[in-house]
């Protein structure tokens, strides 16, 4: 997991094997991510497999950033990793959350 | 009577008739669950409907029958070969109260329902006694095994620590069936507030399946401790058609326990999406809506899957005389056209032809769509005769089994309807005549039962339609005794076999030593050869001695617009179909009276019979210099017809001859020409006959 800052944006690069077991320190990196800057980009190109945990931490670390008026958005994804994963947890809605003012949900479409 | 009622009746007949083919099928395979629910939910329909239209001894006697059927769908009583006979006599009871009215109160009625009851009363208490109901041992039927279950899991949220993944349990789940799978996120977390080790996430899952309850449970063995587990029922395949529209989003959200009753009918009540109302109200948390959003999705889904067939066959009822006046315009849409392409060729004016050749175009499509239309399966006649099959072999004492192939060629409306009586008339004989009784079969070293096979298929502009029996076949020698003795052929008549086989459409002709009350007057096959004719279509027999018969009918595929090729005699005009063309070659003067002197013509090294027209209309008049033969092939023969010019291919609009005319040989009825004078469309087969008759 590495923390890489472009001038206004930060960047996070997430690899390997994201799961519980590694949940503690990817929630620190995004919080370190999100605390500095106002635009987060978490790359999951190099990602190989995903759980419910990395998923629940996404979403966690989305709906702190759009709270706080802040953007997260995702990149990597077309690995299928993602997408694998949010079908067969059920990370599928029509709207986004309560949290979500912009509608900018990151579990709204791209399934099919 | 008024539209209703004509209605209902039209359906009346056709959910009769598919009774009659699903109580057929149902004496094959008595266990059939689904034909069973086919039976009761036709009588349902007719009861429903009588009622609903004043039909009410329709209605009544119907009434039994269903609830006789009733109870074999529970399985209380079982299907019968005397209940089959049973409800077959009813459903004729019932197309007799259609047709001639009557209160369902005379003997015959009464005694049915008697028998009904009396079947319904006495299997019930058979059935108790031995004590052995079908339903409980295994399941109430076969065809309602799939369910669609609602499963919500809940896990703790120390579930990870455990070292269970529900992902891999949800993935065992979706492997059960189809499966929505809906996960509530809600109670997701801040960051700063956020366990990485635990489980925040709970499940609506949304599962068909035809595995039980404990099979659902089953995945769940292992955190059983660890999550709140809810599983029900929400969908039984063959629910849907009690309640059309599945259930409202407030009544999934009530049945899950979302929201309750009083809280929604707080909201409802402004003009809005429910779901939207719940949301800004925050009575309900968005993912929770759109859990059950995604519920009604995937029931309709399942739904869809069930009965495709119905969606498919989405139809619209049309009296058919409206069809026909339809098809008398486009004949005269057609006949227009015909005269635009005339006038367009002949003004020399490019872009009133290009208008013309569109007209054409889009003529020619309308053409071909509108008989689209009149276009029925003939599958529907087949499946009358399994019934017509069953009943004469029963009283003619033979076992005799009907086949059929190629339900669903498609013949024109008028064909199909004028097709009945001499198929009938075939059947028949074939049945009676044709298959032999079991002994003789025995004897001769054949099965026991009889076979008679029904097939139809397109060749061409045609459709063929054959009725094959493995019957006694006909002896060529006999039918020759016969019809001399008759005085049909001359003693000493040269006939081949085929010759002899065709004497038996000729009329005054029985092969029958004994004529029975099914076929054998000696009227049957001579009026099946003429409405056969008046179709303008052609019978085939092949037979072999011991083996059997089969009859061939080539029907056209339509009566009222055909593809024509126009030819021109002095100043007459004939239509020859097209479909018998084979090709067009000319005669020198010297040729063609070679030719006519010996009725026989020469080309490419092949003889042919020919016929000139000019001859056999006896115009008068100096023939060209040089002279155009159309080959045509009838009945497998080539034969030359002389005329004077080929004018070339015509969308013919036929129109009959008035009865003035109708004794009138060689000619099949007439067309109006572009400019608006008349031709006439030969009968090329009765053409034949007559010059080799005369000949």
């Amino acid at each position: 997991m590495q923390m890489i800052t472009q001038g206004e944006k930060v960047q996070v690069l997430l690899d390997g094997d994201l799961s519980v077991a590694n949940a503690a320190e990817m929630k620190d990196v995004l919080l370190a991510a999100l605390s500095g800057t106002d635009l987060v980009e978490v790359d999951l190109a190099k990602v190989t497999h995903m759980d419910l945990a990395a998923l629940q931490l996404i979403c966690s670390a989305h709906r702190t950033a759009m709270t706080s008026g802040k953007d997260l958005i995702l990149t990597g994804t077309s690995s299928g990793v993602l997408l694998q994963t949010r079908k067969s947890a059920g990370f599928i809605r029509h709207q986004g959350c309560i949290y979500n003012p912009t509608k900018s949900c990151l579990w709204v479409g791209g399934v099919k | 009577m008024d539209v209703h009622a004509e209605a209902f009746k039209e359906e009346a007949y056709e959910l009769l008739a598919e009774l009659e083919t699903s109580l057929l099928e149902l004496e094959e395979r008595p266990d059939d669950s689904e034909v069973v629910g086919r039976v009761f939910r036709a009588m349902h329909t007719i009861k429903g409907s009588g009622a609903m239209f004043g039909f009410d001894a329709v209605s009544e006697f119907t009434h039994e029958v269903e609830t006789a059927f009733d109870r074999v769908r529970e399985g209380f009583i079982q299907v019968t070969p005397e209940l089959i006979s049973l409800t077959l006599q009813a459903r004729d009871k019932i197309l007799d109260l259609l047709d001639n009215g009557g209160d369902g109160q005379d003997a015959e009625a009464r005694q049915i329902v008697k028998d009904f009851q009396r079947i319904c009363c006495c299997r019930e208490s058979c059935q108790t006694e031995t004590s052995a109901p079908k339903t409980t041992g295994s399941g109430p039927s076969p065809a309602s095994g799939s369910r669609t279950y609602r499963i919500r899991f809940k896990p703790v949220p120390s579930l990870f620590v455990s070292g269970s993944n529900p992902l891999l349990l949800l993935a065992e789940l979706q492997e059960m069936g189809e499966s929505t799978v809906i996960a509530h996120l809600d109670t997701i977390p801040m960051l700063d507030e956020y366990v990485p080790e635990e489980c925040y996430t709970f499940w609506d899952i949304i599962l068909t399946t035809d595995k039980d309850e404990n099979g659902i449970r089953d995945v769940f063995i292992f955190v059983e401790d660890l999550c709140e587990l809810r599983i029900d029922v929400i969908y039984e395949e063959g629910d849907f058609e009690e309640h059309e529209e599945y259930k409202r989003l407030g009544e999934i959200l009530i049945e899950r326990g979302d929201i309750s009753a009083e809280a929604l009918n707080e909201i409802i009540g402004q003009q809005q999406r429910l779901g939207e109302k719940l949301v800004q109200s925050r009575t309900v948390e968005q993912s929770r809506i759109d859990a059950a959003l995604l519920e009604q999705e995937h029931i309709k889904k399942i739904r869809e899957k069930a009965q495709p067939k119905a969606k498919a066959a989405s139809s619209i009822r049309v009296d058919s005389t409206r069809l026909d006046n339809l098809v008398d315009l486009v004949g005269e849409l057609v006949t227009v056209q015909a005269r635009l392409t005339q006038k367009a060729d002949g003004a020399q004016d490019p872009d009133l032809l290009l208008i013309a050749e569109e007209v054409e175009r889009l003529t020619t499509e309308l053409r071909d769509n509108t008989m689209s239309i009149r276009m029925l399966p003939i599958g529907s006649t087949f499946s009358k005769f399994r019934r017509l099959v069953r009943d004469l072999s029963r009283d003619l004492g033979k076992e005799i089994e009907m086949t059929t192939e190629g339900a669903e060629t498609e013949l024109d409306k008028t064909v199909i309807d004028q097709l009945n009586d001499p198929l009938v008339h075939i059947i028949r004989n074939s049945l009676d005549h044709g298959i032999e009784s079991p002994q003789a079969r025995l004897a001769a070293g054949k099965g026991k039962g009889g076979t008679v096979h029904l097939s139809a298929r397109h060749s061409g502009a045609f459709v063929l339609i054959e009725i094959r029996d493995d019957g006694a076949g006909l002896d060529p020698e006999k039918l020759r005794a016969k019809a001399v003795s008759k005085g049909l052929i001359a003693a000493d008549a040269d006939l081949s076999k085929e010759e002899c086989y065709a004497l038996i459409l000729a009329a005054g002709f029985s092969t029958a030593e004994k004529v029975t009350d099914v076929s054998g007057r000696g009227v049957g096959m001579d009026v099946v050869k003429r409405s056969i004719d008046n179709l303008r279509g052609e019978i085939g027999i092949h037979s072999e001695l011991g083996v059997g018969t089969t009859i061939t009918l080539k029907l056209p595929l339509t009566l009222a617009i055909i593809d024509g090729l126009l030819v021109k005699i002095s100043a007459d005009f004939f239509v020859i179909p097209l479909s018998m063309v084979d090709e067009c070659i000319e005669l020198t003067r010297e040729e063609a009276f070679l030719a006519k002197k010996r009725s026989m013509m020469t080309f490419r090294n092949d003889i042919f019979s020919y016929i000139n027209l000019r001859d056999s209309f006896a115009i008068s008049g100096e023939p060209p210099a040089i002279e155009r033969v159309v080959l045509a092939n009838v009945k497998g023969e080539r034969i030359g017809f002389g005329v004077d010019q080929v004018i070339g291919q015509h969308q013919t609009v036929i129109k009959t001859l008035s009865n003035v005319y109708k004794d009138v040989s060689g000619i099949s009825g007439a067309t109006i020409l572009g400019d608006g004078t008349v031709a006439l469309v030969l009968d090329v087969n009765q053409l034949v006959q007559d010059n080799t008759h005369g000949a």
